[in-house]
């Protein structure tokens, strides 16, 4: 399991274990380099969303839910979105998966799974803010899957299709 | 009228025209809002609702609702006939239309009161005047109330309308304003700031004031730079008398629409105020207003002001004069529109402490402010000694593109501005919404802005104002990173409520727990 802050190109696999009541990070590797691990303790007592920790020595919490494949965080006054992707596992974009862009409507979906497909062809039409966006392929292959139907509605980020 | 099991309010014992029922013609927070009131005033409430609004607070909140099948606002919120007949058919006896929507149309307020129900605004020829800029502005240079220098122009689509523009552009000056008269919310609106930027700049005006209004007359008044958006709140009775609950800067606005409010404003001394109150009271006074009302001035940096608008219903920035004042205005409406004089006195409103709003917007500041959608996952909103929420959202709501992307209002009250400033930043980092993007952290940037804090705030302030730029206080990625990692091994996404681990419940005294302890 890698994961991913912000949307941003770094890359952390983060192993936990537990220690009596705590859980505490046993190993962090950023991009695949070792880094010294967080000091912090999770207890493991949690309700309503709400984790309490340990950190260098003072008690604190953070508040997390999690939507669709986003995890949010809301920490000592700030929000923090994190994703998640199988280790190893190139980025969806690398694998081929395309996300949409800003929130909006699937109006048209071009093409179908198994449909071979070049890169830039238009494969869906996304009506955002009054407005039509042709989402295209960004390299050549076969559309592996669609993973939603006309008429749906997208939030931004969500992975509409999947090239291989 | 029939009113059934109807216990008359003590406070509407002496009402010429008392009522017990009430129908809010609105949605989301205002409604919200208004139905709380009800209740609190003993009334009886009534709520509409199109279908996606089908789980909604407000709909939650009153005692009755009813739907209004159909896609597009003409069809629900804005259907005048349907909702008088929502309105009759539930025997309401009042309709209050909170603020957008049909607020301020006078053919609802006119449907209204023909229909033999009370209206909980003003007279529909106060509604008709001030809403089209071009009559509010004559009747304002007639009653004595300073406009801005501009002119007056119906522009009609021929072959000389850009000569006529041209040469009032050049009497006022430049840099102007464009305004189409029936605009609003920062529609409609352009600023030009040289002359061979006008013909674009009205060409674009008078599409988008077309497109969003129906109408595309247009008018140009002088652009005041630096100056600072002041409004009156006032409150008149079917007496005639008509006071001022003092003043509310608006200046901090994001393309003409406005994020924080505060009151009182920085910019204003006892003398400036009594000044501006007077002319709000003209200007009420001149279209024969009753109920709650605002008049928005512009108030240049060597303290002159200028009639701006008349904004003839309950504001969205309400909140800040009630927490100033004490005074409840939606329960001063319901009194107004129940036939009560006003008994407060000028002299006895009171200025106590300060008060600042900040709206919260479900919307991304990093990506340009685009509208941010998705389900409340998480909603906990601050509380505490003079910290206000008011709100028509809540965990698991569902925020999409179709309605005013205003999540709550957040407004803050303390003994000067310094301490409130410092409560509002601790009641913004206390304001958990996950789920959604918001405006939350940008607001706690602005708010230890230098000039905001030193009061200096104008109508450019934002424009200037780099979003891109700010650093948040943001924490290392390798913490957050572990914290989505612990969640994820302990499973936090699943819904504990629904599922309690009976080593969790902790509840030794429950017999059926105990009764699962010994037999499993």
């Amino acid at each position: 399991m890698d994961w991913i802050v912000e949307s941003k190109s770094d890359r952390y696999s983060i192993s936990i274990r537990e220690d009596s009541e705590r859980l505490i990070i046993s190993d962090m590797k950023k991009n695949g380099e070792e880094m010294p691990n967080p000091i912090i303790s999770f207890f493991r007592e949690t309700k309503n969303g709400r984790i309490n920790i340990e950190m260098h020595g003072i008690k604190k919490f953070f508040h997390v839910a999690k939507s669709g494949d986003i995890w949010w965080i809301h920490f000592e006054g700030n929000v923090y979105t994190v994703n998640s992707s199988e280790s190893g596992a190139s980025s969806s974009e690398e694998l081929g998966g395309l996300t949409a862009p800003m929130p909006g409507t699937i109006q048209q979906i071009i093409v179908k799974k198994g449909q071979k497909v070049r890169s830039g062809q238009t494969l869906i039409i996304l009506e955002a803010m009054k407005m039509e966006h042709k989402i295209k392929a960004p390299k050549s292959g076969e559309i592996l899957s669609i993973n939603y139907s006309v008429g749906d509605r997208v939030d931004m980020g969500v992975n509409l299709i999947e090239i291989g | 009228m029939n009113r059934g099991n109807f216990m008359m309010p003590d406070w509407m014992k002496n009402s010429p025209n008392p009522f017990s029922k009430v129908l809010i013609a609105n949605r989301g927070e205002i409604a919200v809002r208004i139905i709380k009131a009800a209740r609190e005033a003993g009334l009886r409430s009534v709520a509409i609702f199109s279908d996606s609004d089908k789980n909604s607070l407000h709909v939650e909140c009153a005692d009755e609702s009813f739907n209004l099948p159909g896609e597009s606002l003409e069809e629900t919120y804005l259907n005048i006939d349907e909702i008088i007949k929502i309105a009759k058919e539930s025997r309401a006896e009042a309709i209050h239309p909170g603020y957008g929507f049909l607020s301020e149309r006078p053919d609802f307020a006119k449907a209204v009161i023909d229909s033999g129900l009370i209206w909980i605004g003003p007279p529909s020829g106060a509604i008709s005047v001030m809403g089209d800029k071009i009559s509010a502005r004559k009747l304002m240079i007639d009653s004595g109330v300073p406009v801005i220098p501009g002119e007056e122009l119906e522009i009609n689509e021929n072959a000389e309308h850009l000569g006529i523009l041209a040469s009032a552009a050049a009497k006022i000056g430049y840099p102007l304003l464009l305004k189409a008269s029936a605009g609003g919310g920062g529609k409609g609106m352009r600023s030009v700031i040289e002359p061979r930027s006008l013909r674009t700049e009205y060409e674009a005006a008078a599409r988008e004031a077309s497109s969003a209004f129906g109408d595309g007359t247009i008018y140009i008044e002088k652009l005041l730079k630096n100056s600072r958006h002041v409004e009156i709140q006032i409150l008149s009775d079917n007496f005639g008398k008509t006071i001022h609950l003092n003043e509310r800067d608006c200046s901090l606005q994001r393309r003409f629409q406005k994020i924080i409010e505060e009151s009182p404003s920085p910019a204003l001394t006892p003398e400036i105020r009594e000044s501006m109150g007077k002319a709000a009271i003209k200007a009420a006074t001149s279209v024969g207003y009753v109920g709650a009302g605002t008049v928005e001035f512009l108030l240049t940096s060597n303290g002159l002001f200028y009639f701006l608008e008349m904004n003839t219903r309950l504001q969205v920035e309400h909140p800040v004069t009630e927490l100033l004042t004490g005074i409840d205005l939606v329960q001063k409406q319901f009194e107004i529109a129940s036939g009560l004089p006003i008994e407060i006195n000028q002299e006895q409103i009171p200025l106590h402490g300060h008060a600042i709003e900040a709206r919260i917007y479900a919307e991304d500041p990093e990506s340009g402010f685009l509208p941010s959608t998705g389900k409340i996952e998480k909603w906990i909103i601050p509380s505490g000694p003079g910290i206000r929420v008011d709100s028509g959202v809540r965990e698991k709501d569902e925020i999409s593109i179709d309605f005013d992307p205003m999540l709550a209002k957040l407004i803050v009250h303390d003994s000067d501005r310094k301490s409130a400033i410092r409560r509002l930043k601790s009641a913004l980092s206390n304001f958990i919404v996950l789920g959604v993007r918001t405006n939350i952290g940008f607001m706690q940037e602005l708010i230890s802005e230098e000039s905001f804090i030193s009061g200096e705030v104008d109508t450019d302030f934002l424009k200037n104002f780099d979003t891109s730029d700010f650093s948040k206080s943001k924490i290392d990625d390798t913490i957050i990173a572990s914290f989505a990692a612990a969640s994820e091994y302990m499973g936090v996404n699943r819904n504990f409520s629904e599922y309690p681990n009976n080593e969790l419940l902790g509840n030794n005294h429950d017999p059926f727990n105990i009764l699962k302890r010994n037999f499993p």
